[in-house]
């Protein structure tokens, strides 16, 4: 309700305030009565100024999806002539509810160029844009779209889950999404929407990235009505509600409840004695993971704007003669020949630098240059490369020692150990002292989407340190507190006992 | 008189009271102050509050007496037994948990001090071409005849270049907003292209964050400099249309 009242004051107007005490008045149909404000208003035409000044660009004027921006993004922006929505709770094939595009526009889509409008725009005025986005096609008239019954959710129990497995296996998902969910199935290559547009099956292990949401609910829904325009098909006839539920609990729990938030410091935990090489291991199980989206390198010609690895996982191990680090990501595709094929990249400053004082993020510059550690699939090993500049990056005249590379794929993620010596660094080179704070930044190239040289996915610089062990003081410290409560409350304690 | 201290005490106990009093002002201080205040100010208020409460009940004999009592008992009384030993096995392990936690090195990040609108230099060059930034003023704004053309060439210029960071919105939320720190300007803000110059602008959009000095931590931004893929007619317009959009004003010479 306050929403409303904010989103309702901002406007200022005195016919909003009034709209605004009808809306406050009548809470059980609360979006009724701006409904209906909008419909007037799509007459004067405000519906269209809106979609002008805001949506026009991607969706075009015409509401083609061929706006000036469109073809710089996958998945491509809504052609609304067609009348097919993907996330709806109509049956399959049918136009969505006036509410569906409503929260479509309120909501946007994560993973995707579509934000969230209900930050910029009042209620009234997302309204507007939904009547005025209708008139776009022929598929709202006369329709009177009718929302489907939804089942009686059943809750995501073990055996709930283990059904939908058995599901996701009978009704195929896996020849699109993956075996792991990781949109890594042997269908998934090339796959095209009504509109012959490039178009990606979902990596289920990311549900940040569900374009239309990630509740137990939104997953259930889209089994059940389908994405029109999409290869994604409806359910609802082939497997029961109780399927499409079980599925729906099986899909969720690919991943963790709780989104990852974006890393702000990587750290690397010491360990006593050789680093694991398995990544499986208890050490490397222990050691702290940090999530890092990737954005594509959209800076500097050959330019890239639509890429597939989203993010990457890394963690690190340190002793006295190593540091390692283990980095995991989603990639659809394995790809190692070729001149594209899968790559990944560490990048720290070239010398050690004053703290706060970093490089250009891509690949540094003549003064400034960057240490970039590379990994390409079906190479022996990582390279160690001097980086001056993204067009200016080559063989370190001083390379450092990597000990170990070790590189595997397995149903869509990569797994990548790469173990460099602290001990023949050589001179200037990052000490990777404990204690101290290092910027890195990451890239990655995924050879099955084309990715090669400035073609790639990069993240800024995000600080990395080495974690000091802890000092054998803070233990002594801390006994020595509880050994002197102790005495302290006894000593108390006799002596008001003995009085 | 005595009968009626006893009687106007036993309300609240005084040891309660001073229980009460202590847990309410830290709610107060912790939930109660908006914006909230930093954890060592909230320190300080709790060891004031806790010095009036102890001065409070320690103002005379009887009320200290009556304070301590319930304290007393659990010490003496054998029927309290539990309680006793439960205030005696975790009272150490407080101690001990807050003495670890205070002296265990934490990590953090380093704090970069940054200047978010720093200084221009007098002029820039762009591409072997020298702008004097102190007299430089956007040309377009006179082609009054063409200027929604130029508006409308700003936004294709914005939506196929800008947008990823600074969003649909101009409110710098785009779609790789998050991953990016320091965040993207947030152009609808009055604290943006509202207080600046459209010369400002155009050195930042042609040299970027390459292009700060030093107090503006240049590779902490992560806007790139623009000179090698935007003509300066492209950045003209996408400035008229980062104006246009949001509706505000440049600043201009007094």
């Amino acid at each position: 309700m306050s929403k409303k009242i904010l989103a309702g004051g901002s406007l200022g107007a005195l016919g909003l305030a009034i709209l605004v005490s009808i809306l406050f008045s009548t809470p059980a149909h609360t979006q009724e009565p701006a409904k209906k404000a909008a419909v007037d208003q799509t007459a004067t035409g405000e519906g269209k100024n809106i979609y002008d000044k805001y949506c026009a660009w991607c969706h075009g004027e015409k509401g083609a999806g061929d706006g000036p921006g469109a073809t710089y993004q996958i998945p491509r922006p809504r052609d609304f002539t067609s009348g097919a929505y993907k996330f709806r709770f109509t049956p399959s094939g049918d136009p969505p509810l006036d509410e569906d595009i409503f929260k479509s526009v309120a909501e946007g889509f994560p993973g995707t160029s579509m934000p969230p409008w209900k930050h910029a725009l009042t209620e009234k005025q997302m309204w507007a844009v939904t009547h005025y986005i209708k008139t776009f096609s022929d598929a709202f008239k006369d329709a009177k779209p009718k929302k489907i019954e939804i089942a009686k959710q059943i809750s995501p129990s073990k055996e709930s889950i283990e059904k939908g497995a058995k599901l996701y296996k009978d009704s195929k998902c896996w020849e699109c999404h993956g075996d792991e969910g990781r949109g890594d199935g042997p269908s998934a290559k090339d796959l095209k929407d009504d509109w012959g547009n490039p178009i990606r099956a979902a990596d289920l292990t990311q549900p940040w990235t569900y374009r239309g949401g990630s509740t137990h609910l939104d997953i259930f829904r889209n089994f059940t009505t389908g994405l029109n325009g999409t290869p994604m098909p409806s359910y609802a006839d082939t497997n029961s509600d109780e399927d499409r539920w079980h599925l729906a609990n099986y899909v969720r729990s690919m991943a963790p409840e709780k989104d990852p938030s974006v890393a702000t410091l990587l750290s690397s935990a010491p360990v006593k004695g050789p680093i694991p090489d398995d990544p499986e291991s208890a050490a490397w199980k222990g050691a702290r993971e940090g999530f890092l989206p990737f954005m594509p390198q959209i800076v500097e010609e050959p330019r890239h704007f639509t890429p597939t690895v989203t993010a990457a996982f890394v963690r690190s191990l340190y002793n006295d003669d190593e540091i390692a680090f283990l980095i995991r990501w989603s990639d659809p595709t394995e790809s190692k020949e070729g001149t594209a094929v899968d790559a990944f990249a560490l990048q720290f400053p070239a010398r050690e630098g004053e703290a706060g004082t970093k490089p250009y993020f891509l690949n540094g510059d003549e003064e400034n240059p960057v240490m970039v550690w590379l990994w390409k699939h079906g190479t022996a090993g990582a390279v160690d490369l001097l980086g001056k500049g993204l067009k200016a990056t080559g063989p370190n005249p001083k390379p450092g020692t990597f000990t170990k590379t070790v590189a595997s794929f397995n149903k869509g993620e990569y797994k990548l150990l790469v173990k460099y010596s602290i001990k023949d660094r050589p001179q200037g080179a990052v000490s990777f002292a404990p204690g101290g704070f290092i910027p890195v930044a990451l890239q990655v190239w995924d050879g099955g989407n084309g990715e090669e040289g400035s073609k790639k996915g990069v993240t800024t610089w995000t600080w990395f340190t080495l974690e000091k062990p802890t000092p054998v003081s803070v233990y002594l410290y801390t006994v020595l507190a509880v050994v002197g409560a102790v005495v302290a409350q006894g000593w108390i304690v006799r002596r008001v006992r003995r009085s | 008189m005595e009968h009626a201290t006893e009687k106007r005490k036993r309300r609240i106990p005084l040891f309660l009271q001073a229980v009460l009093i202590t847990l309410g002002s830290y709610l107060v201080y912790q939930y109660g102050i908006r914006p909230p205040i930093p954890a060592s100010i909230l320190f300080m208020f709790m060891v004031v509050t806790v010095a009036a409460v102890l001065l409070y009940v320690s103002l005379d004999d009887d009320s200290l007496e009556e304070f301590l009592r319930p304290v007393l008992t659990v010490i003496r009384d054998d029927r309290w037994k539990i309680v006793r030993w439960a205030f005696m096995i975790a009272i150490p392990l407080i101690a001990g948990w807050v003495v670890y936690d205070k002296t265990v090195p934490k990590i953090e990040p380093p704090v970069t001090v940054r200047s978010v609108h720093p200084a221009p230099p007098g002029s820039i060059n762009v591409r072997g071409k020298t702008y004097d930034l102190r007299t430089l003023e956007n040309p377009l704004r006179k082609d009054t005849a063409n200027f929604t053309k130029h508006v409308k060439a700003g936004a294709d210029v914005y939506i196929k270049n800008c947008y990823y960071c600074h969003g649909d919105f101009l409110d710098g939320k785009g779609p790789y907003a998050d991953f990016i720190n320091p965040p993207p300007a947030n152009f609808q803000d009055i604290g943006t292209i509202a207080m600046l110059q459209e010369s400002f602008l155009f050195w930042r959009i042609m040299k970027g964050g390459p292009g700060l000095p030093t107090e503006g931590t240049p590779w902490d931004s992560s806007m790139p400099a623009w000179e090698p893929i935007l003509s300066e007619q492209e950045v003209w317009q996408v400035i008229l249309f980062m104006y246009e959009f949001t509706g505000h004003k440049p600043r201009r010479w007094e």
